[in-house]
């Protein structure tokens, strides 16, 4: 940091799964622009190689376009951060040859960032909080989290699918519609409506969770005919959500934080929202909801957490820049954080 | 491990050569940083891939065990030129 110029800053490259993000921040923190472009298939889920191929089209225009929304120079770039894993392999190494170039162009060092880690680094800047326990739910991830001895900790984490997916998949399979918004929202919506609760397999296994069990009796109960889907919706959640909040409040019982964090796409539900809140005040601890720009898949956590590294002495040499499609949160010392923040 | 076991060379039959001239060298460098990590870990034991410069020129040869492969990786490599070039065509406006 020692005489770097006060509008020097790092952009940061997120293209895990379906987002191509660009975000760029200052040193101090401070979001200048954060472009997505989300690829929407016609139909079904993500297939990795058009999801890929959406990344590369758009690449240089979001990049082009973060850039001049952060009124900045290119050469004002200190550190060019991309997301290096977990995540699907084609639209990693599109978001990774992006950044590479990027920074052998400029020439800045580069950092690659794991997503998972991002999300809990944004959560905590959005937020302020400071050393909380994380719930960090989407499309790709489930897991509870917490920083202890170095590292972020994974508590509890799913067994098969994320809940994202559950919530997706249910969807699609009971035949709703995006109509513009994410399946989890149009989920909620209806969930809203429903009275009767219907018994769906509650699947807490130790501090882990396994939702694929579920998601079958879900659409089971529905190709039955005897069910409204708003029901179907209201138990669907009631359960998932119950299984998330159970696990996070164990975690919390036992490492005996002041925070809750939720984050992730699925952090946008209110209901998930609610019982997380409900869980942290039981324990006299701050909920800490990061808000959405931030929630999903983003540019700017992949910056952030890129000045996080790299302040703490941690680059990312090119020819060691391949992509790490199993990253696991707890495989990289958190170099950056201290035992009390 | 996310890299798969390597197969014997020998196996792969088919071949394919590309040969990018590039307006400097420095393009060439750039290209050459950005896709060189991804020859050395290849995503599939049924391709393998080297890259040269040549002064401005990269010569990028592809090896695979079958034709699927071979395009499949010529597929990717291509892509990831492209989002090379406009980032470079990016750069170039900017700077």
């Amino acid at each position: 940091m020692q005489g770097r110029k006060p509008e020097q800053v790092c952009l940061g490259i997120e293209a895990t799964a379906d987002d191509f993000g660009v975000g760029i921040l200052d040193f101090e923190g401070k979001v200048l622009s954060n472009v997505v472009d989300a690829f929407v298939p016609e139909s079904g889920g993500i297939h990795p190689r058009e999801a890929a191929r959406h990344h590369a089209r758009v690449a240089g225009q979001v990049i082009s376009t973060a850039i001049q929304q952060a009124k900045i120079q290119p050469e004002d770039i200190a550190i060019v951060a991309f997301s290096q894993g977990p995540g699907l392999g084609p639209c990693l190494r599109t978001g990774a040859t992006a950044a590479r170039a990027l920074a052998a162009y400029i020439g800045v060092p580069l950092v690659g960032v794991n997503h998972c880690v991002a999300h809990i680094e944004i959560g905590k800047l959005a937020t302020k909080a400071k050393d909380p326990v994380t719930l960090y739910v989407s499309g790709g991830n489930t897991l509870v989290s917490a920083f202890d001895a170095g590292r972020y900790r994974v508590f509890g984490e799913t067994l098969d699918i994320a809940v994202g997916n559950c919530l997706d998949v249910f969807a699609r399979e009971v035949g709703l519609r995006r109509d513009g918004v994410p399946f989890g929202a149009v989920v909620e919506k209806l969930g809203r409506k429903g009275r009767n609760f219907l018994n769906l397999p509650y699947s807490v296994k130790g501090m882990d969770l396994s939702f694929s069990g579920l998601l079958t009796a879900a659409i089971t109960l529905y190709r039955t005919g005897k069910h409204d889907l708003e029901d179907l919706c209201y138990s669907l959640q009631e359960t998932v959500f119950s299984m998330l909040a159970e696990v996070t409040e164990r975690a919390l019982a036992h490492v005996e934080k002041r925070e809750v964090l939720l984050t992730g796409g699925v952090a946008a539900n209110e209901r998930l929202q609610e019982m997380l809140k409900a869980v942290a005040d039981e324990h006299n601890s701050l909920f800490c909801g990061v808000p959405k720009e931030y929630a999903l898949d983003n540019g700017a956590m992949i910056a952030w957490t890129g000045i996080l590294k790299y302040r703490a002495g941690v680059t990312t040499p090119l020819v060691d820049s391949f992509v790490r499609l199993k990253w696991r949160l707890d495989d990289e010392d958190a170099l950056w954080v201290t035992d009390k923040c | 491990m996310d890299a798969p076991s390597t197969v014997d060379d020998s196996s792969m039959t088919r071949k394919i050569s590309v040969s990018l001239k590039l307006p400097s060298e420095q393009h060439l460098n750039v290209l050459w940083n950005a896709l060189l990590p991804e020859t050395k870990r290849p995503t599939t034991v049924r391709s393998k891939v080297t890259l040269r410069k040549k002064q401005n020129t990269l010569i990028m040869q592809i090896y695979s065990t079958d034709t699927s492969a071979l395009r499949a990786t010529l597929n990717s490599y291509l892509q990831w030129m492209i989002v090379v070039n406009d980032v470079l065509k990016l750069m170039a406006k900017s700077i």
